[in-house]
């Protein structure tokens, strides 16, 4: 059957307008989806451990061991996680803030090798300890970051929460949340906003593994 | 009760009716939307570098920046080959603002993340720039979406919201808000904006339709409607019915021109009363009067009505013509004016049964007389014609008098084809009247005696006195003769009745028969003739009331009719009080003619010569010259003499004298 | 003000042009015939509005019409005003040839002569 030209560049017209409203039918649910999925950090308050959960005591006691510091000192522990701009933020913040006296400061770090973070920790009197996202979750049941813990002279944990009110809030609380419980106030939790670390957790809040 | 509510759309109808457009593109809005479509194609293409430069000095991945702000581009991008609508292309970026927002707050966390929420409300709030409320709709419903699926992805029984129900539906409460405002002010920026030459279409079409519905009333209605322009031209808009009427119509031509092709007589007047209209010198309403109202077409009949309409100054912009077709009316006119001259001919017949039949007879016989084309002299045939036409007027058949009077125009000019149709359409009215005639007077009797109560005692006298029976004999046979008594009697009444028709005003007639009887048959000619003479009398003698008192005289105009035994002569005699004979006038016109005219008895013999009237005007009644030829005719014929005196100022009689042996030879030779 | 004249032969029209005129109060002179009008429009000056019928005996509408207009009266002023009556549409010609204004079918309404002097008189 001879075609004309004119013809012919209706029929393609015709098939890549049919193209494109398919493909267009199917990117846009595309698109809903993923730009949820991205909504779910900023909107979904992390799990935490519990306060009395036997594993983290352990292991918070563990970090103690070896320190210089004396025995009836508190324990604060940040728990960062070097991929998370909320822990690089929280990070920025233990660099420039003033440190409260008298207590041992830990940054368990999780994460790429960052030699730069890690000698920083040190210049501010910080310990640094380097482990890795199974490591954490098993050994502290922690499985989102940044996480603020704080553990008596005792070394139980009496809070594990977040730093600020809001979720990427400005106000970090953690200086007056230490002071608080030294004086022997009993301080809410505040929520956690940030980065699943555990792979289960990213599975759920990252399923197409955009952010992680 | 009726509910007055029930015509009105339902809430959720007005609400869909306000969000969405009415179907119909205009080309304004279609370019405008075709502009607003590249520019906002522009405005999100340049959200890529701007999104880089964030992440890059947010720390917060360039790279996946770059992919997923590419790949809601793609959306506008897909969507301007998929749709060739430009509103559906537009609706598209409902849903790509709302992803770049998306975008934009994560890309923009930390500090500031809030305040990169204000995106979403500015953006939303520029839509409206597309002036149609669907595209806010599809934004605030991508927005729906995102949460929706959020909600499905991360189950609240896995995690503990920070953010409560309430700062949800606060969050929600706000966009709801803004949604409505913006989708609002999209609609009436459509309505009264971007729709305006929609509208205005709207209002063409309604025109149209509006234009549509006269066409069919135009059509439909059994009158012509048209109008005319001060130039006289017609207007394209006309009914349909014009055409069947009077043939194929053109737009601009003159209606004179338009009718004139059917009747000619319309075009000459009403080009020439067209002029009357437009020049200006008559008052507007004096000028339409003189516009033709009827004319004929065949066998039908139109009416024409004009209707000015004029400019706020009184001058004439356009006329509108009705025009009727009122043939039925007319025919129906016709019918009921012949209805009442048959009614007016029964009065007759019952009044005086012998004097119609007389009269019946001889019309019918002059009418055959005076067809064209007969052995008779068109002299002869004017006469008949002018007889007939007297005598029917006499009668109050003014219908047949009328057709008279056009056929003797016809025969003045001795035009054949017009005086075949004069005689044809006066022939066939007198056919009309006498088939209802005829039915009326049954059988002819004309062969019965009638006798006054005098001459009924006068013979009874004469019986019962023992009288011979010669003269008693002699009595009976005149019964079988006419009473002339009767025939004046009736000539009195048409003169009164003429009189009264002239604006003579009443007049007083003497009856006088003294007896005399008279051989019907052979002086019926003569009666007949005897009209003219009364008519002349009526017409030109007698003057009109005021002219009367002027001269002294009584305001009422004098006859005096009567026959009598004169020696051997039985005299008929016309007298009047009028203004007499213009013997001057007579002499001029004689001499005109060639007539001798030196003495009175050659005036006299001039005045009862064929041809001769002194009257200048000619009119229904008399002054053809033709009467009193006749008379002198029938006359002649009996063996009888006319004399004639007439004194300006005082009157005029007429005497006709016939031996008496002649008059009654029937019963003198019995 | 108009002097108006009237020439007619017919009485009863003349007495209709005379009532239907009465309500202006214009002077109105009446001719019974062509000649007369002649005679009496050239005695008086005054004249400037003549309604004219058409047949008329000694001398016709027309042809007094056709005088006048020879005369240089129609020139002067005089507007004739013609009464006619349907069909004759060749006179109607001739005599607005020879300076007629107007014409009038007859029969008319009284109103409508009324109109017509009220609008041309002065």
């Amino acid at each position: 059957m001879p075609q004309t030209p004119e013809l012919a560049a209706a029929a393609t017209n015709r098939l890549s307008t049919v193209l494109a409203r398919v493909l267009l039918l199917a990117w846009v649910p595309c698109l809903v989806f993923v730009l949820a999925t991205l909504m779910t950090g900023h909107w979904v308050t992390l799990p935490t451990p519990a306060v009395g959960a036997p594993g983290l005591q352990t292991a918070i006691a563990a970090l103690a061991v070896g320190e210089p510091a004396a025995p009836a000192a508190w324990t604060v522990c940040h728990v960062l996680y070097s991929g998370c701009r909320c822990s690089r933020r929280v990070f920025d913040h233990l660099q420039t803030a003033e440190r409260p006296a008298g207590v041992r400061e830990i940054v368990l770090l999780v994460g790429d090798d960052d030699v730069a973070m890690q000698n920083a920790c040190t210049a501010r009197g910080m310990r640094c300890v380097r482990l890795d996202r199974d490591q954490l979750q098993a050994r502290f049941g922690i499985e989102a970051a940044p996480l603020f813990v704080v553990a008596d002279p005792r070394g139980v944990p009496v809070y594990i929460g977040g730093y600020t009110d809001h979720k990427q809030g400005l106000d970090y609380r953690d200086a007056a949340i230490v002071d608080g419980l030294r004086r022997g106030d009993t301080v809410a939790a505040l929520p956690v906003y940030g980065c699943g670390v555990s792979q289960p957790l990213q599975a759920v809040l990252d399923p197409l593994g955009l952010k992680y | 009760m009726t509910d007055l509510t029930s015509n009105q759309p339902s809430l959720l109808r007005r609400i869909f009716g306000a969000i969405v457009l009415p179907k119909t593109v205009s080309a304004f809005e279609n370019s405008y939307l075709e502009r607003m479509n590249k520019i906002a194609m522009g405005f999100f293409y340049a959200h890529l570098p701007i999104f880089l430069l964030i992440a890059w000095l947010n720390d917060t991945d360039p790279l996946l920046t770059a992919i997923l702000t590419t790949a809601v581009l793609l959306v506008p991008a897909l969507g301007s080959r998929a749709f060739t609508s430009q509103r559906t292309k537009s609706l598209l970026f409902g849903f790509t603002s709302m992803c770049m927002g998306g975008i934009l707050v994560h890309i923009g966390q930390g500090p500031v993340q809030i305040e990169m929420h204000f995106y979403f409300f500015s953006v939303l709030a520029m839509l409206a720039l597309f002036a149609n409320p669907m595209t806010i709709l599809v934004a605030a419903v991508t927005v729906a979406l995102h949460h929706l699926v959020l909600w499905y992805l991360v189950p609240a029984s896995v995690f503990n919201y920070a953010a409560p129900l309430w700062v949800v539906l606060v969050h929600a409460g706000f966009v709801v808000l803004e949604t409505f405002a913006a989708c609002f002010i999209a609609r009436n920026f459509f309505d009264n904006v971007i729709g305006l030459e929609k509208k205005v279409e709207e209002r063409t079409v309604e025109i149209r339709r509006r234009n549509r519905d006269m066409r069919l009333v135009l059509d439909n209605v059994q009158q012509g409607l048209v109008t005319i322009d001060r130039t006289g031209a017609l207007s394209a808009e006309h009914s349909q019915v014009l055409e069947r009427w009077f043939g194929t119509y053109t737009a601009g031509e003159k209606l004179g021109d338009y009718v004139g092709r059917k009747s000619a007589d319309f075009g000459t007047w009403f080009a020439l009363s067209w002029e009357s209209v437009t020049d200006g010198f008559l008052p507007l309403e004096v000028a339409l009067e003189q516009l033709p109202r009827k004319v004929a077409v065949g066998n039908q009949h139109y009416r024409f009505d004009y209707q000015p309409i004029v400019d706020a100054s009184g001058t004439l912009e356009q006329l509108m013509v009705v025009v009727s077709d009122v043939t039925k009316d007319m025919a129906q006119a016709a019918a009921e004016a012949m209805q009442r001259e048959i009614l007016a001919v029964f009065e007759r017949i019952l009044n005086d049964r012998t004097g119609f039949v007389e009269f019946y007879e001889e019309a019918g016989r002059l009418l055959l007389a005076s067809a064209p084309g007969g052995e008779a002299n068109l002299a002869t045939t004017k006469r008949h014609v002018h007889t007939l036409k007297g005598n029917a007027s006499l009668f109050g058949i003014e219908s047949v008098a009328q057709l008279c009077h056009a056929y003797e125009d016809t025969i003045g000019e001795g035009d054949t084809p017009a005086m075949a149709t004069a005689y044809e359409a006066l022939r066939s009215r007198w056919q009309a009247l006498a088939d209802t005639v005829d039915r009326m007077l049954g059988q002819r009797a004309q062969d019965q005696v009638t006798m006054t109560g005098s001459e009924y005692e006068s013979l009874l006298r004469k019986v019962v006195d023992g009288a011979n029976h010669a003269e008693i004999a002699r009595s009976l046979a005149e019964l079988t003769l006419e009473p002339t008594e009767i025939r004046l009697g009736r000539f009195a009444e048409q003169a009164r009745a003429l009189a009264r028709r002239l604006e003579k005003g009443a007049i007083e007639v003497d009856v006088a028969g003294n007896g005399v009887r008279l051989e019907r048959d052979k002086f019926a000619p003569f009666w007949s003739a005897f009209a003219h003479v009364l008519r002349n009398a009526v017409d030109h003698g007698i003057e009109p009331p005021e002219q009367r008192t002027e001269c002294g005289k009584s305001e009422v105009g004098h006859l005096r009719l009567r026959t009598l035994e004169h020696g051997e002569d039985i005299v008929v005699e016309l007298s009047d009080d009028g203004r007499g004979i213009d013997w001057q006038a007579v002499r001029a016109r004689a001499e005109a003619m060639g007539l001798p005219h030196t003495t009175d008895a050659d005036l006299v013999d001039a005045l009862f010569a064929p041809g001769l009237s002194t009257s200048t005007q000619i009119t229904d009644t008399s002054g053809r010259g033709v009467g009193l030829s006749a008379v002198r005719e029938a006359c002649l014929a009996l063996g009888g003499s006319i004399q004639t005196k007439s004194e300006p100022g005082r009157g005029t009689v007429f005497q006709f004298r016939f031996p008496l042996a002649v008059a009654k030879e029937t019963t003198v030779g019995a | 003000m108009s002097k108006i004249i009237i020439v007619d032969d017919s009485n009863t029209m003349r007495q209709q042009v005379r009532q239907a005129l009465a309500p202006t109060g214009i002077t109105l002179v009446e001719a019974v015939d062509g000649q007369d009008g002649l005679t009496k429009v050239k005695a008086d000056p005054a004249i400037d509005i003549m309604i004219l019928d058409v047949n008329m005996p000694r001398m016709n509408g027309i042809e007094l019409a056709e005088a006048l207009h020879k005369e240089g009266r129609i020139a002067k002023g005089l507007k004739i005003i013609m009464l006619t009556t349907e069909g004759h549409a060749e006179l109607i010609q001739r005599a607005k040839a020879a300076g007629a204004k107007g014409w009038i079918v007859k029969p008319f309404k009284p109103e409508m002569l009324l109109a017509t002097v009220k609008k041309v008189a002065v």
